[in-house]
């Protein structure tokens, strides 16, 4: 197989192109139980859904709206799952496969209606892409309430690149307390290691988003002061507040420090292709 | 020395790399052009030998690199057919010429009720700028409408105007589209009309034969990065006078006459609207790239391009899969072809050219506006330039072959 044709099936399998094609959950149900509309701004991919579920069990399912073959496909493969079910099995069914997407948990782990979206599985490998898998299922969420009951008229948008819940570290293991190691850049870096970026799962270190550490006495006796200097991998990023705090929060847990300093820069605008390590381009399928 | 497509090809040392185990094929240079040896060389020769910064040096490297750039100035003044070097002011791309006119003269030119005119066409760059100002002095924007195949006429301009038109600003060749729009006659109704004129020419400069005089433009834009040059700088051409009558929109240090504490006077153009160290090495590279693109000829170049584009239009156009975006007519076009396959989203279109080393840009090009009159979310855009050749046109056709057989287009697919 040639150099670039591998990497290309691996994001788009067979299936997904032939689930990509397909017609049978194409059009709109009307009248419906449950409508659901939602776009990804960045990319300007757009579904809207609409359910027929008069005693909150999904008899039929239709989708219409525009995107990749990834998002149509995925949205089509969901569709097949959820036809048949109540909404309880159906929420079980969309947090297994948020949960293979998000958490990279294994393939055999999907609930048995997944079977074929296991096809997705290279798009895990695309951080950039999974956006695409994930819009009509998290449409589809935002249809169903949490109450288990369908909603008329739901807007769902998703959010420049960080979405999911996040998951980035809180405590980092944390030092041993009886002896105090010396404060070292290893040790910082050992502490940040830790932090994700909640959208990609990759180490905000690997990113390449710190662009610097100073580690100075404190003005309060016997401390050191840590000054991080980081970017976030987007100026819009939501998570930018929550990630510069998980950076304090490992940092200010290191013994002997009393002040932590982290300070957000955009210069250099970041740029995964000259920053991140090679590991960090190839979960982003940067090469 | 003549049209020697192998000569040139040589000349550009990207070209010998290779993407995705295949030879680089690059139809992006309508986004940014690869730069020849020549050029990189110019710009690391003045790193080794005259890096010094530019004005009130008196030292040997100081004044060669001012010389540098005045030569660069006086080149590109030359290039573009403007009467004297004076006229030419660098900003850092068209987008910073685009706000200094919008800004500079806009501010002070512009009143409630006052019309700017611009084209559906636009790029953002072209647009929001405008949106902007005319926001700020409660002046109104408005557009010309375009034909459905992308072109525009001179006759929906003219019912375009009013006495309230201030300023026509417009793209000569659009980048989304490749439409080239009738540049002088705009002008001329412009002018007819009491009106100012921008001719945002990015994708024009780089291309075709350009002559501010014989157009009569007061404004007109454009990109080094877009025709061999370095990126990170940009042009813009105003009348002397119109640009003596503007305000600067950036000040400090190079930009003045006098400073005293309480008032300061501002330096005439162009001068005026360089505050602060220019881009200085950039600028010098520069020259370079017209000398390039002098010695290769403007109209060899463009009668190239359009070879390939005719060549990619037998490509597209008998395919029922393909739509192809933009004029009918080839005469109304530039060396760029947009483009959709079937239902396919241009991501997924892009991807798959690249597998095969094929550089073409996707999406909405900075064309928001236009995408959405032409109720498409974007398209697949190649683009030509002096570098390219046949073969590349061959290995697009083949990129656009697999494009349709890896995603089935026109299969029918049943899965359940």
């Amino acid at each position: 197989m040639a150099e670039g044709d591998a990497e290309l099936q691996d994001l788009y399998r067979d299936v997904l192109v032939d689930y990509y094609r397909d017609g049978t959950f194409k059009g709109t149900l009307d009248p419906h139980d449950v409508h659901a509309h939602g776009v990804n701004p960045v990319c300007g991919d757009e579904i809207e859904l609409t359910l027929r579920a008069p005693a909150q069990k999904i008899e039929e399912v239709k989708f219409t709206g525009h995107g990749c073959v990834i998002s149509r496909a995925s949205a089509a493969m969901m569709c097949e799952a959820i036809e048949g079910k109540d909404f309880p099995e159906t929420q079980k069914i969309v947090s297994s496969f948020k949960r293979f997407m998000l958490e990279k948990a294994p393939i055999d782990s999907l609930h048995k209606e997944l079977e074929e979206a296991a096809a997705l599985d290279g798009v895990r490998k695309f951080p950039l892409r999974i956006k695409c898998a994930l819009l009509a299922w998290n449409t589809l969420l935002q249809g169903l309430d949490e109450n288990g009951k369908g909603h008329k008229d739901s807007e769902y948008e998703e959010k420049p690149m960080c979405d999911n819940g996040a998951k980035a570290a809180g405590a980092n293991g944390a030092a041993d307390k009886e002896v105090t190691p010396e404060l070292t850049f290893k040790s910082v870096g050992e502490a940040i290691a830790p932090v994700e970026d909640p959208e990609i799962h990759v180490s905000i270190a690997e990113l390449g988003l710190i662009y610097g550490a100073e580690i100075s006495d404190s003005k309060e006796s016997g401390g050191k002061k840590i000054k991080i200097t980081m970017s976030l991998t987007s100026p819009a990023c939501p998570y930018g507040p929550m990630l510069l705090a998980s950076v304090h929060g490992v940092l200010a847990k290191l013994p002997g420090v009393r002040d932590v300093d982290v300070d957000l820069s955009f210069d250099p605008v970041w740029d995964p292709k000259t920053m991140a390590s090679e590991e960090a381009k190839d979960e982003l399928g940067i090469f | 020395m003549g049209f020697d497509i192998k000569k040139i090809r040589a000349d550009f040392p990207i070209l010998k790399r290779t993407v995705r185990g295949k030879p680089l094929v690059y139809l992006d240079s309508a986004a940014t052009s690869q730069r020849p040896r020549q050029v990189i060389d110019a710009l690391s020769s003045f790193y080794e030998n005259h890096n010094a910064n530019i004005h009130r040096g008196v030292h040997a490297l100081a004044e060669e690199a001012e010389a540098l750039v005045e030569e660069s100035r006086a080149k590109t003044a030359r290039f573009i057919g403007a009467p004297k070097p004076e006229t030419i002011v660098f900003t850092s791309n068209t987008t910073h010429s685009i706000n200094l006119v919008a800004q500079g003269w806009g501010r002070k030119n512009l009143k409630p009720g006052d019309e700017v005119l611009i084209t559906e066409l636009e790029h953002h760059s072209n647009l929001v700028p405008w949106q902007r100002i005319t926001e700020e002095t409660g002046a109104l924007l408005r557009y010309v409408p375009i034909e459905e195949d992308g072109t525009l006429t001179v006759e929906a301009a003219r019912k375009a105007f009013s006495p309230k038109t201030k300023m026509f600003a417009f793209t000569a060749m659009s980048n989304s589209l490749g439409t080239v729009l009738p540049v002088k006659e705009l002008i001329d109704l412009a002018h007819a009309n009491g009106a100012l004129t921008l001719v945002d020419a990015a994708q024009w400069v780089p291309h075709l034969k350009t002559d501010v005089a014989a157009w009569g433009v007061d404004f007109l834009a454009f990109s080094p990065h877009k025709m061999l040059g370095p990126t990170g700088l940009g042009v813009l051409y105003g009348k002397f006078d119109l640009l003596d009558a503007m305000d600067p929109i950036m000040s400090g240090g190079g930009m003045i006459q006098e400073v005293h504490y309480d008032r300061s006077t501002y330096a005439p153009p162009p001068h005026r609207f360089e505050a602060g160290t220019p881009n200085i090495a950039d600028t010098a590279a520069f020259g370079a790239a017209i000398d390039y693109l002098e010695a290769v000829g403007m109209d060899a170049i463009h009668a190239h391009e359009m070879e390939l584009t005719q060549r990619a239009l037998e490509i597209l156009e008998p395919d029922e899969f393909v739509t192809v975006l933009g004029p009918q007519k080839i005469e109304d076009r530039g060396g760029v072809v947009s483009f959709n396959i079937d239902d396919l989203h241009p991501h997924d279109v892009g991807q798959v050219f690249d597998s095969e080393g094929v550089a073409v840009r996707v999406g909405h090009h900075c064309c928001q506006p236009l995408m959405r009159k032409l109720g498409i979310g974007g398209t697949a855009r190649a683009s030509f330039y002096l570098y390219n050749s046949l073969e590349d046109v061959e290995a697009f056709a083949r990129g656009l072959s697999k494009v349709k057989e890896f995603f089935k287009v026109g299969v029918p697919v049943k899965v359940s």
